[in-house]
């Protein structure tokens, strides 16, 4: 994301742009990871305790994103709170992938049966945005938070099977995994040792931006009050609390907000400079075309 | 040609079925008993023991709890086809009568915010294609992930906020109108553009790569009518985004709705939610279905349709 | 000093990526004049894309260029810094044609529209004119019906008529200079020889001076005036077609006219190779039908063949015919629809996955990507054993032939740790081979193995193959495009087109003449032996 303007030289320029995207991604959720796990060493304040002479304080040097209806720190309260909210967030995550690497991964290799039937569910609910399955799930077994995550996991792993899917369809008529068949290798070898490969990086890519998607969404429910409970210090819990006081004190919600976009916006980051470290462009220049024709 | 169309009906039909069986399924499945939940209306409550069995026993009649399964998703089929949702706990009206009263407004939000993503993630994805790696790239680039980045309600919370209690300027209110249509389109427009720019950028980019686009170049054609050439490739693959697109956006809908205080379908399901209102978020669950299989559909028909290789 | 067209000094393309930096072409120089051909030879690798591309402007951003052209008599472009002047240049002073002609047209335009979009942007011209002008040059490149051709996409054309479009939208323009990269590459031998007197025809019409970049010697005596030779990015011959092929300078030309020599001279050296004809073939297919997936088309259409045991078949045809579907059939990689296929005596077609292991015991299958199907992470020694730690073969560790396989295929001891990453493309398709020999197959079936290649190492895989069938008795199934390939090396060659056997026949030892049944393809054997005389008569 490179806001210099460096002179048209060759390749050089090139090459700086695409790291800068990955390597501020990387700085900005290593820092925001850090002061999540040392929580208890970089936070001013006790996240739980009530103190109500503070309540509802605006920003200031001693409470930098101010305090909540009971006179917590909210500062602190993210620092601590985002252990929660990443932890979890990763965890489902990590879980969507292996899942739809699996079911991807077989039902591309395999096809037949198996794949009509996956391909059939994976449209169904491809279908279905997050947000609007979410709800019809909570609304049916309850708002807690664990159901917010099965639901994650549940409709999560299907982008990822998708991805997959298609690569191996593509990839299996490769030389290398027809090679590989006619020496007699066994299945899961070869999806193992030629296939996994190829996916492994697209899957990646996919994965950080899923990542920044999965942690809105919970955000977004959790505010709605269809998340996290309070008096638990997780940053989706903290919006739906400070929902209430929002209008007499707009500041309340600017905390735990803050903090999600710069840990979705790291992710995103790192996502997009993955994705043009893999996939460089070698376009041919444009800008020596003419803008309009003159005729004749 | 036509066969085509036909299977793709049968297909559309078969799905919609299959997604009522899930509904219908993932409601029994529930493990809240429906008739507590209607009984939980205070009224009802306040009734001594002995009246609540009885009342409890007629509910259950009433609502076939005690017939088998298959007959209960029959005649819940049955009314569904009468257009009958049965009616809301909350209020006891008709659910049919207040979805029809909701669509209007959620299609007013919809369909002007759907534009604006549409001319920001087209124009924008384009220019950041073309300009690839300049600085023109680079803004965009960076302004689509910024605006990825932040959730719905708190770019929704904040300008309103601004707009509506500090400025003054903008109307807190409970109406659909369209002097109160300006922000919310904004925002919604704004936080769905980012993906679709991504990958008009990213399939333009693949374009350019092609050889036609290189023998444009070698045949001297302007700038315009090369990325002309260029576009007529995407448009169907992008079409095939949009329609996904469209669908988010009316799931986006929900959170902007409720933010704004949007009389729409999207803030209507959130509460009836929120309140237990249990026939709503069935019925909700299955407009949403209907509606994203007939999107589809209409989608992979215009898909085949303008495909010269398949008009064959 | 008044005809020359272009002058080029001392051309540099350098790429620059990652801080590394590839030279790609360095200080090339030449002089082209009006109505002159100038082919350009050399392997893939050799720079001579790159050149071609400068010469219009076509290099990607992380290409530097350095050097002089000069286009007479106005313009001097200095690559540096004047890429304005290129509007001025593309198109109307000098043409480019591609090698995939199909590609380098618009998926989704007509050939109308490609017309119109070329001529409207150069001049102001009405529909009735365009279509005037594009009718009287289509007719001109040999289109007997130019209206249907007009209203067609590019997909409905083949190979050869795409190309012939290609030139058509460059010619419209009316440039001085054309430069076609590779441009009959792709096309088998006929439409090759269209194209090229295609292109000798409009060189004497419009006194049109063309840059022809190939890889193949043997095309570029048929069209060029004069040859500049390429090796590693320089300039390592330059002078008329009689000089370059009577008295070659350098080394490289030398061993490649030499290579090319050996190719046409090997089948008469070829011993009379006495086949017994059994009863029984070992490989039988009738009645095979085959349908791709997407578009419903046949890709194979009433397949019948008949192979014996240590015969070698040849299966000829261009790109797109079904030859590569056919192999994968054969060998299981692929189902087929209807039909039967009989090996050693057992009707394999309908076997599952268990049962396909024991038929690649005694059937295997090269490739046309070496390098892609040897896994990058193992060592040559690993791949070569692969059939065996996969299937078995060998029970006891001292029979296994491994090492004593590697060095029949001229594989040096030094290299038996290496990766195929280091190995070169020649390389990597003898470990592929010597891999498929670990399991003393009945049949090999070689799917266009050579195409790949340069002309030095074709020659030493074909000698290796004739070794190989003699001492393993294998039966082989040669699948490709080459015509000059296939008569070096098989006994029967078969032709197929749009997933028929259109024809068939043998190869005599004795008074080198081939027959068959159809007229095209007899056409084609001329043509192929035209060739070869005009390049062996002149060395």
């Amino acid at each position: 994301m490179q806001i210099r303007k460096l002179k048209c030289e060759g390749g050089d320029k090139m090459q700086r742009n695409k790291s800068l995207s990955l390597i501020i991604g990387i700085i900005l959720i290593t820092s925001i990871i850090v002061l999540v796990a040392f929580a208890n060493v970089f936070a001013p304040y006790d996240p739980i305790e009530q103190v109500p002479e503070n309540r509802l304080m605006s920003f200031s040097s001693k409470h930098i994103f101010g305090t909540d209806q009971y006179g917590r720190d909210i500062f602190s309260r993210v620092l601590f709170g985002g252990r929660t909210t990443l932890t979890t967030s990763l965890s489902a995550l990590i879980l969507t992938v292996i899942l739809g690497l699996f079911l991807g991964m077989v039902s591309g290799y395999y096809g037949g049966l198996i794949d009509a039937l996956l391909m059939r569910i994976v449209d169904v609910m491809m279908a279905f945005p997050f947000m609007v399955l979410a709800l019809i799930v909570t609304s049916l077994f309850g708002i807690s938070f664990l159901n917010l995550l099965i639901t994650v996991v549940v409709i999560g792993w299907v982008p990822f099977a998708r991805l997959t899917r298609s690569i191996v369809i593509d990839a299996k008529e490769n030389t290398n995994v027809q090679a590989s068949e006619i020496l007699g290798a066994k299945s899961w070898r070869i999806m193992i040792e030629e296939l996994l490969p190829q996916v492994i990086s697209p899957v990646l890519v996919m994965a950080t931006f899923e990542l920044g998607k999965l942690m809105l969404s919970i955000s977004a429910l959790s505010f709605f009050g269809l998340g996290a409970k309070p008096p638990s210090p997780e940053w989706g819990s903290m919006l739906s609390d400070g929902k209430t006081f929002f209008f007499q004190a707009p500041y309340i919600i600017v905390g735990p907000t803050l903090a999600i976009i710069l840990s979705v916006l790291s992710l995103n980051l790192i996502g997009e400079g993955l994705r043009d470290l893999m996939d460089p462009y070698e376009i041919p220049k444009l800008e020596d075309c003419p803008k309009r024709r003159l005729l004749g | 040609m036509f066969t085509k169309i036909l299977k793709k009906t049968m297909e559309m039909v078969v799905t919609i079925f299959i997604a009522t069986i899930i509904i219908f399924v993932l409601i029994r499945l529930s493990p809240r008993d429906p008739v507590k939940i209607v009984m939980g209306n205070p009224e009802i409550a306040m009734t001594n023991t002995k009246e609540y069995d009885i009342r409890y026993e007629k509910m259950s009649e009433e609502l076939n709890l005690d017939k088998s399964i298959p007959f209960q998703y029959i005649s819940w089929i049955k009314r569904v086809l009468k257009f009958d949702f049965g009616k809301s706990i909350y209020t006891g009206r008709p659910v049919a009568d207040e979805i029809k009263e909701r669509i209007p407004a959620t299609l007013l939000l919809a369909i002007p915010s759907m534009i604006l993503q549409c001319i920001l993630g087209i124009s924008l994805g384009v220019i950041s294609a073309v300009r690839h790696e300049k600085f023109t790239d680079q803004v965009i680039r960076f302004i689509s992930v910024f605006f990825s980045s932040v959730p719905a309600f708190a770019l929704g919370l904040m300008l309103l906020y601004y707009f509506g209690v500090h400025l003054k300027y903008y109307e807190v209110s409970n109406v659909a109108n369209l002097s109160r249509l300006w922000l919310p389109v904004i925002v919604l427009g704004v936080i769905s553009s980012p993906s679709l720019i991504r990958v008009v950028r990213t399939n333009m980019l693949q374009e350019f790569g092609r050889d036609y686009i290189s023998f444009g170049i070698a045949r001297g054609l302007s700038k315009g009518d090369i990325l002309k050439n260029a576009i007529k490739n995407i448009a169907l693959p992008i079409i095939t985004i949009l329609a996904l697109s469209f669908v988010s956006l009316l799931s986006g809908a929900v959170v902007i709705e409720s933010i704004f205080t949007w009389p729409g379908m999207g803030r209507y399901a959130m509460e009836s939610i929120l309140l237990n209102d249990y026939p709503v978020t069935q019925a909700y669950a299955l407009f949403m279905t209907i509606m994203i299989v007939i999107i589809n559909f209409f989608v992979d028909i215009i898909y085949t349709y303008a495909n010269p290789k398949v008009k064959m | 000093m008044k005809d020359i067209k272009l002058r080029v000094k001392k051309l540099n393309v350098e790429y620059i990526k990652d801080g590394n930096s590839f030279k790609a072409v360095s200080n090339i120089s030449f002089i082209l004049k009006a109505g002159e051909v100038i082919s350009i030879i050399g392997e893939s690798g050799s720079g001579k894309s790159s050149l071609a591309k400068a010469l219009i402007g076509l290099l990607p951003v992380s290409a530097k260029v350095k050097g002089e052209v000069g286009l007479y008599p106005n313009f001097l472009i200095n690559l540096e810094s004047d890429l304005k002047v290129w509007s001025k240049i593309r198109g109307r002073k000098i043409a480019y044609i591609f090698q995939d002609a199909q590609e380098a047209l618009n998926p989704m335009m007509t050939i109308n529209d490609h017309f119109k979009q070329t001529l409207l942007n150069h001049f102001k011209m009405s529909d009735t004119e365009i279509y005037k002008i594009s009718k009287e040059y289509l007719e001109y490149l040999n289109f007997k019906d130019a209206d249907k051709i007009l209203k067609s996409y590019p997909f409905e054309l083949s190979g050869g008529m795409c190309q012939r479009v290609c030139i058509a939208l460059c010619l419209v323009l009316k440039p001085e200079i054309l430069i076609a990269d590779e441009a009959t590459s792709a096309l088998d031998v006929l439409n090759q020889m269209e194209i090229i007197n295609l292109l000798k025809k409009i060189q004497k019409d419009f006194n049109l001076s063309i840059i022809f970049i190939t890889h193949d010697i043997i095309v570029a005596r048929l069209i060029a005036d004069r040859i500049i030779v390429m090796y590693n990015g320089a300039q390592v011959e330059k002078g008329t077609v009689e000089d370059v092929f009577k008295k070659p300078s350098s080394d490289y030309t030398k061993k490649i006219i030499y290579c090319n020599k050996c190719l046409f001279n090997l089948k008469d050296k070829r011993e009379d190779r006495v086949l017994n004809n059994l009863s029984k073939p070992l490989l039988e297919m009738e009645g095979v039908n085959k349908r791709y997936k997407n578009n419903g088309f046949n890709a194979l259409s009433d397949i019948g063949i008949k192979i014996n045991e240590r015969e070698t078949v040849g299966i000829l045809g261009e790109s797109g015919c079904g030859k590569s579907t056919l192999a994968k059939c054969i060998i299981g990689l692929e189902d087929i629809d209807s039909g039967e296929i009989f090996f050693d005596g057992e009707r394999i077609d309908k076997f599952r996955k268990k049962e396909r292991k024991q038929i690649y015991r005694k059937m295997q299958m090269i490739f046309q990507d070496a390098r892609n199907s040897l896994n990058p992470r193992r060592k040559t020694i690993e791949l070569v054993n692969e059939p065996n730690k996969y299937m078995k073969i060998y029970n006891r560790e001292d029979d296994n032939p491994a090492q004593d396989i590697l060095k029949e295929v001229a594989i040096n001891t030094i290299h038996f740790n290496s990766r195929p990453p280091q190995l070169s493309t020649g390389q990597c398709q003898r470990v592929a081979i010597a891999r498929a020999l670990m399991v003393k197959p009945k049949l090999l079936i070689c799917d266009e193995i050579v195409s790949a290649l340069d002309v030095e190492n074709k020659l030493q895989i074909l000698k290796l193959l004739l070794n190989v069938r003699e001492n393993y008795n294998t039966a082989l199934i040669m699948i490709s495009h080459d015509i000059q390939f296939l008569k070096s090396i098989c006994d029967r060659i078969l032709i197929m087109q749009d997933g028929h056997i259109v024809d068939e026949f043998n190869i005599c030892c004795e008074d080198n003449s081939c027959v068959g049944k159809m007229s095209t393809v007899n056409e084609l054997l001329y043509v192929a032996k035209e060739m070869e005389s005009q390049f062996v008569d002149k060395i």
